[in-house]
């Protein structure tokens, strides 16, 4: 019997033997009541019909949308904190979609440049659905509300951006992402989608091959509940802070999903491909935009030469991220940078543009020096080094269509997917594409699979549930130190950063799996003893660790495993593409006992031919 | 010197205090701050910090009593305000239900977001498939209202709300109104503007805390007066609230150039001025109140001049 | 020290406030200021015409303050809200609308042109605070004062651009060169609620509560604010409030010119103490 519940029966429905959180009519409502009934099983767990872990644009999305496909059922937003604190908030150039079909541009020259800019692991029929859905999306979102900067004739206004051989990245002033996840936001509020928040994601059950939900912890109250659901949607971002902190996302993007649905029996697909951004500060690894080269600033080694002549000398300055970022790490390699360990860095100067146009056209840089570094930029230059940026790989899409993963309920979206669009490396502009358009179509699949699907017994959930409550009792009692835990943290991103960053070899990536071996062992006998429940973020520190333990292990296999060099994985001893031995996804995948194994699937070769990358 | 910070450990507030070398932090954030002393002296002092680049609004705290966002606060910036201090007290947000030490509850205000609807509806002539149409001018117009990243900060200081926020909404809530109201492709105002009217539009103090504690210089205090102007135009009148700000429009414009306090009280109240009877006798014992200007006070020279300037100048507005 | 000013009394010294007026009047020529009031000034909207129609109170203050360059004075005002209506529309007009708005004031042949800077009596005494201290005849020195900013002398700061706004210290700085002493007090920067006193009653009733009590128990004499209408909340509302919150509570709530006048030995009636509805006749 297929049930359909509406909003009023879910939270007659919502059970659990804990506080009750507090509750609000109307949108934004708690999914618990202090009431323990009953629904149409004979478990007594709460649930719902679509369940959506993460509040970025794709989260958002993907709300609104399976509850426009269907109505009748119950649509529930799971946040870490509060809905707007995403790294969709910090995207800043534009998001890609071709609306002006004037000059040329269309929806397959955008899938080509992606493609392209994707070194050719790119899925290509996927990708040019995805360009014609972000296409569509812009104007949609302008309907939504989005403000964006205007053209003449009062049409949305793009800007050229990295790898795209038209103008098609649309902007709003110099803050797009946070206007996009705004915009998403009014739009989910307005529409009525519920909230909980201050809940993390602690795993996935799946029974008989199908999904039953989700493993939830009320940071609030510390209580540990399974919740069923007949669609999951794990929206939850990227996963670069595996390099802890030299990178750019938030301390809340910590991978939580991908992680999850590793341990659900889903491939983490393309783990090595992360994206390097050339300029993040250096005490934080925050981005400095790439408008302060765009504008005309200069890098600079500690012998005060332009070092991109040597690397890209018709660009210059402006050359595509990858290269920029290598010759940064190179120079630093090579002892013609400043500072040593971590916080090596060469310099970023605009000096010479003036203090007049570095207010008008670069204040947000210069905010950011003073923040962190104490410098102005107008006396000064700014020091900076390569950051993690972007996660391409991620949770296995088995249909671009349905963004459904091989498990049944299972859906994905946003960065924490990988198709893959992305391919070895993301172009500028469609990370926020990304988000807007996977969000919708995991919404509008999630919905469609739950309006036919039942609930499950929930079984592996509760042994989930009970084993995280065990383990919870164990972290957080005994005797031990959350210094050991932060050191964990720093040292796991120290060995990323120095083994699997920005150039890789054999020997460095062995090493590395042996640290993580070792940082594992001493995790696994982690304690942080802190018995208060109510709001216990020690715990969720550890559960965040814990991921980027196990996301860093994926990661540093599909790096050994792959021997050639595409796209942001550069491998030193494989220093060519080899198209004819990898062409195809990295897929790491956790068997039954816990061990990760590697695996391979095909890329989706059609309409583009394969060929050399060139700028 | 010394953190006193206000916890919450979900049973019972305290204080507690820590204490850091001064040379550890000078050159950090307040975040930086908060950051430290968790991972090196307290596991279990709570916070929320996202971006730390002052985009996602998660970090808001008060320092002394004063909201701010942590991330963007510089310890040195701070000593400086201060007057190099030895000591900071380190509070949650106020106007927010706490959950535990700095980190507080967003639902209600999320349900007042609600309330004003805040996702555009646009008009008629726009549709999904063709977009809007918009001019650069409009979209400046609106652009700053959307820098708000909903960190709190408006909130925490707001007089009416720390005194009553039965019948309020946070200063946020009513720049979200205010930018939906004011976008060129919105097909009524009204849908927005109306829900702000009826949960206390006219309620604001005007104590301009929101202005001044916004950490990207949004002023939700003109926004409300943004607002108030529109709904007065479109004809919600009724009212304490608009009679109130019409009185003194109408004694500058119409009367005599100045404020006429009987007539104000007369006209802001009418009838029920009587329940005010305590205090007009209270002024007029003191010799404050002159009970004949309520037949109108001297008129200000020049003011037939003021009234062709203001004449004008709605003139030029209605091109 | 500026000794001449274009005065700015604003509307409720003229009737509600008539003892600030009083004051100001008996205060100036011992500081040695001669205050000239401006001819025809207008209201300046009081924060409240601006909720009308903003374009018109900006027109009228544009007037204001032009009719204060014509004096070729500085423009200085005793009421904070004056204060910060005057101070806006002259950072609005210096920041561009300067141009259009004179294409309205020309019909009545005004012309705005940014030569007179706003100040208030605060602002003034505060800069000038050793000059004030060697004019006091009457050393404050058993009076304990509770020092109310109210907010439009402080908020917004980058409007007033004069100090800080949450640690402000321009009326600690007076009230000591008068000998008085300051005592801490909890609510100095809270909001006394007068522009809303109509349509939200309660609320501000119970904030006007808060601040006397708050007063109260810092064992304050009297309360001193720089602004008229804070001194009419506090004062003219002070037993309603009380009654509401059913405190027993009463403070004298004076004005700063009136506790000026005090330390220059000026006799109470003169600075019209007995107008203030609490009893401040033990303040003199």
């Amino acid at each position: 019997m297929t049930e359909q519940f509406t909003r009023r029966e879910f939270l007659q429905s919502a059970c659990i033997t804990m506080g009750a959180l507090m509750v609000s009519t109307g949108g934004v409502e708690s999914a618990y009541a202090a009431s323990t009934t009953t629904a149409t099983s004979d478990t007594k767990m709460p649930s719902c019909d679509i369940l959506i872990i993460g509040s970025g644009g794709a989260g958002l999305r993907a709300a609104v949308a399976a509850m426009k496909k269907n109505p009748k059922l119950s649509v529930v937003v799971v946040s870490k904190t509060m809905p707007s604190r995403s790294a969709t908030t910090m995207a800043e150039g534009g998001i890609n979609g071709v609306i002006d079909f004037s000059k040329g541009d269309s929806y397959e020259l955008h899938a080509y440049d992606t493609v392209k800019g994707g070194d050719f692991l790119v899925d290509q029929d996927s990708s040019i659905k995805f360009c014609k859905a972000a296409g569509e999306a812009i104007n949609e979102l302008d309907y939504l509300g989005m403000p964006f900067s205007r053209t003449k004739e009062g049409k949305v206004k793009a800007r050229p951006f990295g790898g795209a051989s038209k103008v098609r990245c649309n902007f709003s002033s110099d803050k797009t992402g946070h206007i996009v996840a705004h915009t998403c936001l009014d739009d989910a509020i307005s529409s009525g989608v519920k909230f909980l928040m201050d809940h993390e994601l602690l795993d996935i059950g799946v029974d008989n091959g199908n999904c039953e939900g989700a493993v939830l912890r009320n940071i609030r109250t510390g209580d540990i509940a399974p919740v069923r659901a007949k669609s999951v949607i794990l929206a939850t971002g990227g996963y670069t802070r595996i390099f802890w902190n030299r990178t750019s996302t938030p301390y809340i993007s910590t991978g939580d999903g991908v992680a999850a649905a590793l341990r659900a029996g889903v491939a983490f697909k393309d783990p090595e491909m992360v994206q390097f951004h050339p300029t993040g500060v250096v005490h934080g690894g925050t981005l400095i935009t790439e408008a302060a080269r765009g504008e005309g600033g200069y890098l600079l080694n500690n012998l005060g030469e332009r070092f991109m002549k040597r690397y890209a000398p018709s660009k210059m300055e402006l050359g595509p991220r990858d290269i920029v970022a290598r010759a940064i790490e190179t120079e630093i390699r090579e002892g013609r940078a400043f500072g040593h360990g971590l916080e090596a860095y060469v310099l970023l100067d605009v000096r010479h543009l003036g203090k007049e146009k570095i207010i008008k056209d670069l204040p947000q840089i210069r905010h950011v020096g003073k923040l962190f570094e104490n410098i102005d930029l107008v006396d000064q230059p700014m020091i900076i080094r390569p950051t993690a940026h972007y996660s391409m790989g991620g949770i296995d899409v088995a249909k671009f269509d349905d963004m459904s993963t091989p498990v049944p309920g299972l859906f994905t979206a946003g960065e924490a997917s990988c198709v893959s669009i992305h391919g070895a490396n993301r172009l500028g502009g469609n990370s926020l594409s990304d988000a807007v358009v996977t969000g919708k179509i995991a919404g509008d699949g999630a919905a469609a699979y739950a309006s036919k699907a039942d609930f499950s017994a929930g079984k592996r959930l509760h042994d989930l549930a009970s084993q995280w409550n065990s383990r919870f009792k164990e972290v957080t009692s005994g005797s031990g130190d959350a210094k050991q835990m932060y050191a964990i943290r720093e040292e796991l991103g120290a060995q990323n950063w120095d083994n699997m960053g920005i150039f890789r070899t054999q020997s460095k990536l062995t090493s590395l799996g042996g640290s993580l071996e070792e940082l594992q062992a001493r995790y696994n006998a982690l304690r942080i003893p802190n018995p208060n429940p109510v709001y216990n973020t020690a715990f969720t520190e550890y559960v965040e660790l814990g991921n980027l333990l196990l996301l860093s292990q994926a990661a540093c296999l599909a790096a050994s495993e792959r021997k050639e060099s595409r796209g942001a994985h550069t491998r030193e001893d494989f220093a060519k593409r080899d198209d004819a031995n990898f062409l195809k996804h990295s897929m790491v995948t956790m068997n039954a006992s816990g061990k990760l194994q590697m695996g391979w699937k095909d890329v989706e070769i059609t309409q583009f031919k394969v060929e050399e990358r060139k700028y | 010197m010394k953190f006193i910070i206000d916890r919450f450990d979900g049973k019972k507030s305290y204080e507690q205090t820590y204490t850091v070398e001064k040379k550890d932090i000078e050159a950090l954030t307040l975040l930086g701050v908060l950051l430290l002393i968790k991972q090196k002296q307290d596991v279990t002092l709570n916070f929320t910090a996202s971006c730390r680049c002052a985009i996602c609004g998660a970090c808001g705290v008060r320092v002394n009593g004063h909201a701010y966002i942590a991330c963007d606060s510089k310890m040195t910036e701070l000593f400086e305000e201060y007057g190099e201090a030895d000591a900071f007290r380190i509070s949650p947000l106020a106007n927010f239900k706490v959950i535990s030490d700095l980190v507080v509850d967003w639902e209600p205000a999320m349900e007042n977001l609600r309330k004003i609807k805040p996702a555009l509806v646009a008009k008629a002539e726009f549709s999904e498939k063709e977009g809007c149409r918009q001019n650069q001018e409009e979209f400046d117009r609106i652009i700053k209202q959307w820098d708000c990243i909903l960190c709190g900060c408006c909130a925490s200081e707001c007089n009416k709300l720390t005194a009553d926020h039965a019948d309020y909404m946070e200063p946020f809530v009513f720049t979200h109104a205010w930018r939906a109201a004011n976008d060129s492709r919105s097909k009524d105002p009204m849908i927005h503007a109306k829900p702000a009217v009826t949960n206390g539009l006219w309620n604001c103090v005007h104590c301009q805390e929101c202005a001044n504690r916004c950490p990207k210089g949004i002023s939700s205090a003109d926004d409300i007066a943004g607002l108030r102007a529109m709904v007065l135009k479109k004809g919600l009148n009724s009212g304490v609230g608009p009679a109130h700000a019409k009185s003194f429009y109408t004694d500058l414009v119409e009367d005599s150039g100045r404020l006429n306090e009987i007539r104000l009280a007369l006209r802001t109240e009418g009838v029920s001025t009587a329940l005010r009877a305590g205090t007009a006798i209270t002024l007029m014992r003191a010799g404050k109140m002159n009970p004949l200007e309520v037949f109108g006070g001297h008129t200000i020279e020049g003011h037939k001049d003021l009234v062709k300037m203001i004449e004008a100048a709605k003139a030029a507005t209605k091109e | 020290m500026q000794k001449e000013f274009a005065f700015f009394p604003g509307c409720v010294l003229t009737q509600a406030a008539i003892e600030a007026k009083m004051a100001i009047e008996a205060i100036a020529p011992i500081l040695g200021i001669t205050l000239k009031e401006i001819t025809g000034w207008s209201c300046c909207g009081a924060s409240q015409a601006q909720d009308v129609d903003p374009l018109a109170t900006l027109v009228a203050n544009a007037r204001n303050l032009a009719l204060a360059e014509k004096m070729n004075l500085p423009l200085l005002t005793t009421c904070s809200t004056c204060l910060l209506m005057l101070t806006r529309a002259k950072t609005q007009l210096d920041n561009g609308q300067k141009e259009r708005i004179n294409t309205f004031l020309a019909k009545g042949n005004m012309d705005y042109k940014g030569t007179s800077e706003v100040t208030s009596l605060l602002w003034l005494l505060a800069q000038n605070a050793e000059e004030i201290k060697a004019k006091v005849k009457k050393p404050l020195s058993n009076l304990k004062v509770a020092v109310f900013y109210g907010c439009h002398s402080v908020r917004p700061q980058k409007d007033l651009n004069f100090e800080s706004s949450v640690n402000p210290t321009s009326f600690e700085t007076v009230v000591k060169a008068l000998g008085a002493q300051v005592v801490p007090f909890e609510k100095r920067l809270d909001c006394c609620g007068f522009h809303a006193v109509y349509p939200a009653e309660k609320s501000v009733m119970k904030m006007t509560s808060g601040i006397v009590n708050s007063a109260a128990e810092s064992k304050a004499d009297c309360v001193v604010t720089p602004c008229p209408l804070c001194q009419m909340q506090l004062d003219i509302y002070q037993d309603d409030a009380q009654a509401t919150t059913k405190s027993k509570a009463r403070v004298p709530v004076i004005h700063l010119s009136q506790l000026v006048g005090l330390a220059l030995g000026i006799d109470a009636k003169k600075l019209g103490l007995d107008y203030n509805v609490i009893d401040a006749s033990k303040l003199a």
